[in-house]
Formats: C-alpha cells, structure tokens, sequence
C-alpha cells in the first residue's frame, strides 16, 4: 500500500518534466527522424527511402561541415583568450563593481542579436569602421572584412564570449587565491604559478565554457549568413537552406540535423567522461 | 648585524588610512624559534606577509640575512610561509604538494627522490605520498604543509597559527614535534598565535603585540615574571591588578598603599610619592593559610568568598576589603583545602609583586 502511493507521488512529480521533455525534445526530434527517413519532392512525398543519407555524403557538404569546424574551433579558442584574462578580472574586483561588470558582459544578451550583427556589418564593411581606421592608420589598400571568415569569427565571438565567461568567473570566483600565494612563496613566477595552480583547478570552468562555445558556434546561422555571405557558409545555414530555400530538400535537411546532434551529442559524452575522471 | 636572520627597522603597515603594522622594529637570531604573540587583529599575519613579501610595507625595512630584502618578489625570497589554512594544492597529491619548490627550483626528479623521502620521514608522512590533501586528517595535512615548506631549506620559516586547526590534544604533541624539529634543523622560525601557552613552551623569545606594536621583547619567563605593561600582564596568564598610591620609595621595593593596606612591590624608580600605580600579581604566587605567619610580612586577613575546583588546582576569590578581591590559585597537594566563608591569612613574596610601567598610549 504504502509503496504503492509512494510510486503514484513520484509519478506525479515526473510528470512535468516528462511531458516537457517529451513534447519539446522527443517529438521533434521524432518527426525530424521521419522526416528523414522519406522521399524528397514539394518539400516532401510521404514515401519510405534512406536516400537522404546518401545525398549528405556529398563532398560539398563535408567541406562545409570542416569549415564549420574550424570556425567553431576558433571562436572558443579566441572566447578562451578574452574570456579568461576577463573572468580573472571581474573575479578580482570587489563585489560591488563586479555586479556591474556582470551586468556589461551580459548586456549583448539583451540586445536583439540581430540588429548587433547588423551593426557589425556597418562596422566591418568597405569604408566602414574598421576600414577607415585602417586607412587612417596609414594602411593604403582598402580591406574588407565583411564576407570572410575572419567578420564570422568576430561576430561569433561576439555573440559568444558571455556563454565563455560565465563558467570561467564561476570557477575562478571559487578559487582560493592563497593557493597562487603559496605558489609564490614556492618559487612559482607568475606564468608558473597560472600553468600550475590556477588552470588546473579552474579547468572545470574551462571545459564548460568551451563546450558551451563550441557547440553554439557549431549550430549557428544567423551570424554566417548575415556576415559570412554565400563563400562562408555553415552548416547551420545548410540546414536553414534544405528548408525554405530552393531546391528545397526536406529530408536531406533533416538527415543533416541529426548529423550535426550525433555529432554533438558524442563531443557533450567526451565532456562528461573526462569530467568524471578528474574528478 | 651579521647575525641577525632578520631584521625589521621601523616596519609599518597602513590598509587605507588604517593602520595595522607600526613602528616594528626587532632583530631576530639565526636558529632562534621566536614568536609574535598577540590577540587577533593585532597584525601578526600582516607581519609575516610582509617578510614573506606578499605585501609591501608603508614604510620600514626588512632585512633578510643581512640584505634589503623590501620590493624583493615573494619567489625571490629565502624564506617560506606555513598557511594558517595551510593552502595544499588540492589537485596534488602529498608527493607533488612537497615537490612543488624543487620543481620550481628545476630540479631533476633524481635529484628531487632523496629530498623528498627525507623530509617525508622527517615529518612521519612516509607511505602516505600519493594521498590527496582531501584524504589526510587536519594533523597529516598540517605536517604536509610544513613538509612543503621546509623541503627547499629556507633559511628562515614563517608559521602562522599553524596548530591552530587542531584539537587539543594534537596541538600539544605537534608543540613539542614543532620545536624538536626546529632544534634539529636550526633553521630560524617565526612563529605567530594567538596562544600565550603554546608562546611560552616553545619559544626562545616573544614578541608581544598588541594594536599592531611591540609592547614588549623577551624570553618566556621574562615576559611572564617581568610583564612590562598591564596589557602584557593581562594577556599572558592570569592576574590580579591592584590599584594604590605611593607611600614610599627604597628602590627597587615601593611601598604602596591600597585603601590602608600597605604592601611592598618591586618597581623600577623614580617613583613619587602619592602617584597611582598598579601593581601586579599572579595568583599562584599568592599564599594562604589558615594560621598568621610569624615571618612573613607582606600579610594580609581575607574571607574565601567564592572557590572553582579545579583538578591540580583550585581557585579562590578572597576579599581584603570592601572594594579589594585578589584571585588566588592553589596546588591541590592534600584535602586540607579552604572552604567558603573561612577567614584566611594571605601573602606572597615582596619580589613577585610588580609595579607596572603607566601604559602608553597607542
Ligand atoms: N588586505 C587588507 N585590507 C584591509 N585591512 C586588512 C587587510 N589585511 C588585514 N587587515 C586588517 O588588519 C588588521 C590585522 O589583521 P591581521 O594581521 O590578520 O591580524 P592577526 O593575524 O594578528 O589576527 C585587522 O583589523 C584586519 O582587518
Ligand atoms: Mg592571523
């Protein structure tokens, strides 16, 4: 009896969280599954066929999806080297002038994302920001940043750099700083005393920021398409294409989705596997 | 000069316009176990900080075996620091946390073997090298601590409260552990607690601080028989303060009169007559008795008003007067013990009575 009731109890509690989990996670990524799985034409004919996988395995795509990659891969690694000289600071400030520096990072955030990538275009275009103080600066050649790499990076970093640093405080903000004065009295320069001491122990707010980082870069679209152009595509803007743009090619953009969350999904396993065995 | 370990030369410190560290001028022995002893707040980590380098004093010199050692980086120093939370890198384990000064000294892992298994027996950590600081109770991580630090041979070694972690019976046995090593080593250390006990039984010298100065330099039994302030007296041990006027001055004895009771003192002159003084006396110096003693003739009546048992020792509360009460403290050698309400005859020996110095302002 009493067993009973205690199932029936928890079976309640779980039910919001099944539900929630189930209807914006489960069913989608059910109908992407289908959706996958059949022919393609006007955007789909509900008819059984794997040919969509086939078609992912284009070499166009494949480049797309390595460049994704290196882009992802850069912008962590350019959040990292902002993000953590940031983090250290903020952590270092006293606690009222770090509320407002939390409050700057986060201001990006709030923004609408859209109408900031559009500022960046303006700054990044010819004769824009950056290019008139290239120019000022002695450089003659005009240069565009826009519709390269380097404006994706920038604006993913951009975007970024908050999921970056947040993590990081967290885990600097935890850190007992005797512990770099102990370095110190050791002998540990400063370089030292970083390499040995403060990375390993927040290393934990590294690989979170990173994780995080990476897989949203990973999955973006907005950014690429509004300042990487047509030569710097993602995979996002694949995805985003398959769907609404011609030749549109639902199960192929489907198959592509569920590449990109495998794909995901066996880095996020990695993370928490090196996690469990430091700690 | 050439002997000193370390010298301070009007050392001061300011947080802001608070000031925490002033005036602190000593100089320390070569192998000399010296303690800085105050209440808390008084400055002595601040001290240690400053030798250790961590924080630049306002104004003041250290000299560290002879040498300026003021704006030097704490890693330039040849001196190591004993955390009072004893800061083990907690993702070392016992060998890396001790290896860590050889290793920035770059020295090769042949070289660093030897080094360490000494220090690790000398310490009576052996065997537990690959435990995490996480997996060592407060006195193994404590012997970590001072393992780490004394492995590179700093001339000189700072410890700050560092049995204050530990439970009673510990602290006792890491004192004596503290101290036998120091000998053995003859390594100078500078010692800060708050613990006037553990000052007394481990050190060579104290150092007494109060309000970040030095009130008074000594050996233990200096300190304790001689206090040079009512703060030094009040601080270390018990005592009884009694206020009275000058009657007379025969240096060194001072009579002094306490609401018509005279008693004799010793003082440092010049004293004049009819001047407020204090003076000062430890409890266990104080006699009692049920009978007048013919030969004694710093004698007094009193009634046993109140009476803590204390297992060795017993503590009574004897009144003199209306407004005298003078705490006495008595081996428990028989069961002839004192009672309250019984009238007693008391005293002590005119040397053991002190006139302090009038205090000085901070
Ligand atoms: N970095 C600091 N900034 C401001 N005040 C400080 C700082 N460090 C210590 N103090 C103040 O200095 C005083 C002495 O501190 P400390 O040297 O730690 O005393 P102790 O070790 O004798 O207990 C305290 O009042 C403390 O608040
Ligand atoms: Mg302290």
């Amino acid at each position: 009896m009493e067993k009973q009731r205690e199932r029936g109890q928890l079976a309640l509690l779980l039910l919001p969280s099944t539900l929630w989990l189930g209807l914006f996670f489960l069913a989608p990524l059910g109908i992407i599954l289908v959706i996958s799985l059949v022919q393609r034409g006007g955007p789909v004919a509900w008819q059984l066929d794997g040919s969509a996988y086939v078609r992912l395995l284009d070499p166009l795509h494949l480049k797309i999806f390595l460049r994704s990659l290196t882009l992802a891969v850069l912008t962590t690694f350019v959040c990292l080297l902002v993000g953590y000289p940031l983090a250290y600071y903020i952590a270092q400030r006293p606690p009222r002038l770090r509320h407002l520096l939390h409050f700057f990072v986060l201001l990006p955030l709030w923004a609408n994302s859209l109408v900031l990538t559009y500022a960046w275009m303006v700054l990044l275009r010819p004769e824009g920001f950056f290019d008139s103080l290239l120019h000022a600066l002695g450089f003659a050649e005009p240069i565009s940043l826009l519709y390269t790499p380097t404006a994706v990076v920038i604006g993913l970093v951009y975007w970024y750099l908050p999921f970056m640093v947040y993590p990081l405080y967290g885990s600097i903000e935890k850190f007992d700083f005797t512990l770099i004065e102990a370095a110190h009295d050791l002998g540990a320069t400063r370089f030292q005393a970083f390499r040995k001491v403060l990375l390993p122990l927040t290393m934990p707010g590294v690989m979170a920021g990173s994780l995080l980082v990476f897989i949203s870069a990973l999955g973006t679209f907005v950014v690429p398409a509004l300042l990487g152009g047509d030569k710097t595509l993602m995979w996002g803007n694949l995805i985003q294409q398959r769907f609404l743009s011609t030749p549109q090619d639902w199960p192929l953009g489907a198959a592509l989705s569920l590449a990109m969350m495998l794909f995901m999904s066996v880095g996020i396993w990695f993370y928490f596997r090196v996690n469990r065995e430091s700690a | 000069m050439d002997e000193s370990s370390v010298e301070l030369k009007n050392l001061s410190k300011q947080f802001g316009a608070h000031p925490v560290v002033r005036d602190v001028s000593l100089q320390i022995k070569r192998g000399e176990f010296f303690s800085l002893l105050g209440p808390s707040g008084c400055g002595k980590t601040t001290t240690l900080r400053l030798l250790a380098g961590f924080d630049n004093p306002s104004s003041g010199e250290i000299f560290i075996n002879g040498s300026l050692a003021n704006g030097a980086p704490p890693y330039a120093r040849d001196v190591n620091l004993v955390f009072q939370s004893y800061a083990l890198f907690p993702h070392m384990n016992v060998y890396q946390n001790v290896a860590f000064g050889l290793e920035m000294k770059k020295l090769s892992r042949s070289q660093i073997q030897p080094m360490l298994e000494e220090v690790l027996s000398l310490v009576r950590l052996t065997g537990l090298e690959s435990r995490f600081p996480k997996q060592l109770s407060g006195g193994q991580q404590q012997r970590v601590a001072l393992a780490r630090a004394l492995v590179t041979h700093p001339s000189v070694l700072l410890l700050d409260e560092p049995l204050g972690a530990l439970d009673l019976k510990l602290r006792k046995e890491m004192q004596l552990e503290l101290k036998k090593l120091q000998r053995k080593l003859n390594i100078t250390f500078i010692y800060v607690t708050h613990d006037q006990e553990e000052a007394l039984t481990m050190s060579d010298r104290i150092a007494v601080m109060d309000h970040g100065r030095v009130v008074q330099v000594g050996r233990p039994e200096e300190i304790y028989e001689q206090p040079a302030t009512r703060f030094v007296a009040d601080f270390i041990g018990e005592t009884n303060f009694i206020e009275g006027k000058i009657v007379s001055c025969d240096p060194p004895w001072v009579k002094v009169d306490v609401q018509g009771i005279q008693m004799s003192a010793l003082g440092i002159p010049p004293y004049e007559k009819s001047r407020e003084v204090v003076i000062a006396i430890r409890p266990e110096k104080i006699w009692l008795q049920k009978e007048h003693s013919s030969s004694s003739e710093n004698q007094f009546t009193g009634l046993i008003e109140e009476l803590v048992y204390l297992g060795t020792d017993t503590r009574y509360l004897v009144r003199l007067s209306d407004e005298l009460i003078l705490t006495v403290r008595q081996q428990n050698l028989d069961h002839s013990a004192f009672r309250k309400g019984d009238r007693v005859y008391l005293g002590w020996p005119a040397p053991c009575a002190q006139v302090l110095h009038p205090e000085t302002e901070a």
